[in-house]
């Protein structure tokens, strides 16, 4: 039997159809990405029986789910508005899904409350869905897609209906669930963090099709189309955080803006990196010397693929003319800076 | 800064003034609610209060009122029982039938309610459809009983209800079933424990319609369950009939089907409109 899930799915659509391989590996997060329209939200509503798929199968560990009704797949799903009930409280929309298994009114309540409590959102149990805030309201509808103990997590766009703040708090706390879940999840996001943050592994859409599949740092280091390196065309370094200062095991040093402690993503973005010919003087910033290694035409910009001394590989975005100007060439020494600030730092999961 | 942009002007308001609603709009408008208002007002302005005790403590009236009372009520729970249902089908998305279903349902809305009755009367009657098996096997016929008055306000109030819940169906955010389903909840337990409870408002609102409908049904009644005093004589047909020989009471019962109705909406207005 093979653990896990494994879905190859033919869904039509008014404008073209869309056809997806997709596995998953139990605990493994994977991230669908692509352009609005790609067909992402397609295959998750397909993966979870809301959608009717016009071929194909889904088998979840050894299971087909491809014949089965929603209410049978034991899969969970978040939207990317929580849709808590209205008429219910917290936990009363999180004893849900334990009614519905067979639990009576009382025993599923206590479940429900218990896994609240575990969580920290306890106070908020007896609060309706008007009386939460945004981040607080997807934290409980989380918990009411994880207290029935489904085999697979699904998640539309989980993060996106939140404002940036709750959003970097809510990401933190869904990387831990994530984390905590034995099963495999399919996040749908459009937000290159969420894919380089939470995902093992990342599939790319376009128009219904899957266009590059590889980890968030492969897919960052070589996009497959010029979508996926506009939309997780990302640095991604990974490190462990003391104050301001990340050490990552390559032994580069970064320093960045806000103090965290413990396993962090450093992420920044290629047009944040600027690129000197010789060593910049008298600034504070990250001052890295590298190797290009590539360069790509961007956009109305040009793509270089830099290898720092510490063996990291960073991208960074130039105007045609710095290129000239830089005379850039195969294998030219040059010094890259990025800001403390640019730097956006994110917890790694697991416990911190 | 872009040449063609204006710099704004310091202290000048920034809200254009309020047009004036133009006059023939107006008087029209006024028109129209005097139109409404006045003949109510004449109802009340000319109901002899005095004798709202003796006219509501008479024989004829006190049949008349607890006929009415118990048929309304009973059409009102079958129109909600079958209603419901039927608006939820005719709601349900991709269903293809809904166009055509949505008209048969509206056509009681826009039937004279005479021949309302006269069309249950060639289904029940006595030689009817069904009427006429009916009674041949059983010797009972349905119009002129008390089941007839129900039958009748339930076949006008019907439309109410349905149209009333399945506007909230529409508004619904169907999503809600769906996380439901995944939670692993069958159809049933779906609508039981979300859906149902996301439209009490409006099953609520048709209700309450339905029921006005119900109880102040005339034509199709007096079609189709007759005129008998204490079996299907309700407060409209008495209205109708006291208007020959003691006008007073006729208005005094008039007041009394303008005004339950009338508190009951005003009285459940705010309370499904606060909640949640």
């Amino acid at each position: 039997m093979v653990s896990g899930l494994r879905a190859s799915l033919r869904v039509p659509r008014p404008d073209f159809e869309v056809g997806v391989d997709l596995a998953a590996d139990p605990g493994e997060v994977v991230a669908l990405v692509g352009p609005n329209g790609a067909g992402k939200s397609t295959v998750l509503r397909a993966l979870a029986g809301l959608e009717p798929a016009a071929g194909g199968s889904i088998r979840l560990d050894g299971r087909e789910l491809a014949t089965l009704p929603a209410h049978r797949r034991r899969v969970g799903l978040v939207f990317q508005d929580p849709l808590l009930f209205p008429h219910l409280s917290a936990v009363d929309n999180v004893a849900h899904g334990l009614r519905s298994q067979g639990l009576r009114r009382r025993a599923a309540r206590e479940r429900a409350l218990a896994l609240l409590r575990r969580w920290e959102l306890g106070p908020l149990a007896d609060r309706g869905g008007r009386q939460l805030s945004g981040g607080e309201a997807q934290r409980v509808a989380l918990a009411r897609a994880l207290a029935p103990e489904p085999d697979l997590l699904l998640l539309d766009e989980p993060l996106s209906a939140l404002d940036a703040r709750t959003r970097l708090l809510t990401r933190g706390e869904l990387a831990v669930r994530l984390g905590e879940f034995a099963g495999p999840s399919v996040l749908v996001t459009h937000d290159p963090v969420d894919a380089a943050v939470l995902a093992d592994r990342v599939v790319v859409l376009e128009r219904g099709r899957v266009v590059q599949v590889g980890t968030p740092a492969e897919v960052t280091r070589r996009p497959a189309t010029d979508y996926v390196a506009r939309l997780v065309g990302l640095n991604l370094l990974r490190g462990r955080a003391e104050g301001t200062t990340v050490r990552c095991p390559s032994g580069l040093v970064l320093t960045v803006a806000a103090p965290v402690q413990g396993p962090v993503h450093c992420v920044f973005r290629p047009s944040a990196v600027s690129v000197f010919a010789s060593r910049p003087e008298g600034s504070p910033r990250n001052v890295l010397p590298g190797v290009l290694r590539g360069m790509a035409p961007h956009g109305d910009g040009v793509r270089l693929d830099v290898q720092l001394g510490t063996g990291d590989r960073v991208q960074a975005e130039v105007t045609p003319a710095a290129v000239a100007e830089l005379r850039l060439g195969a294998a030219s020494p040059l010094w890259l800076a990025v800001k403390a600030s640019e730097i956006q730092v994110e917890r790694a999961g697991g416990p911190i | 800064m872009r040449p063609d942009r204006v710099p704004a002007g310091r202290g000048t308001p920034l809200r254009p003034p309020r047009e004036r609603a133009p006059w023939p709009l107006l008087a029209a408008a006024g028109l129209a609610l005097l139109w409404l208002t006045v003949p109510l007002l004449g109802l009340v302005a000319r109901a002899p209060w005095a004798r709202l005790g003796e006219v509501l403590g008479s024989t004829p009236a006190r049949q008349a009122l607890a006929l009415s009372a118990g048929t309304a009520g009973l059409a009102t729970v079958v129109v909600v029982l079958l209603g419901v249902p039927l608006a939820w089908l005719l709601a349900r998305p991709r269903s293809r039938a809904a166009g055509w279903l949505r008209a048969l349902v509206t056509v009681p809305l826009i039937l004279p309610p005479v021949v309302g009755g006269v069309a249950l009367l060639s289904v029940w009657g006595r030689s009817g459809l069904l009427g006429g098996p009916l009674h041949d096997l059983t010797g009972w016929a349905l119009p002129f009983t008390p089941w007839a008055v129900v039958v009748a306000q339930v076949f006008v109030g019907l439309p109410f209800l349905v149209l009333s819940v399945e506007g909230s169906l529409r508004a619904l955010d169907r999503r809600h079933e769906e996380v439901s389903a995944t939670l692993g909840a069958t159809g049933w337990q779906t609508f039981t424990r979300v859906t149902l409870p996301l439209l009490a408002p409006g099953v609520l609102a048709g209700a309450v319609l339905a029921w006005a409908r119900a109880l102040g049904e005339f034509g199709a009644t007096i079609t189709f369950a007759g005129n008998f005093p204490g079996t299907t004589r309700t407060v409209p047909l008495q209205v109708y009939l006291s208007l020959e020989d003691d006008p007073g009471a006729a208005l005094v019962l008039s007041v009394l089907l303008m005004g339950v109705p009338l508190v009951v909406l005003l009285l459940l207005r705010g309370r499904w409109t606060a909640r949640w």
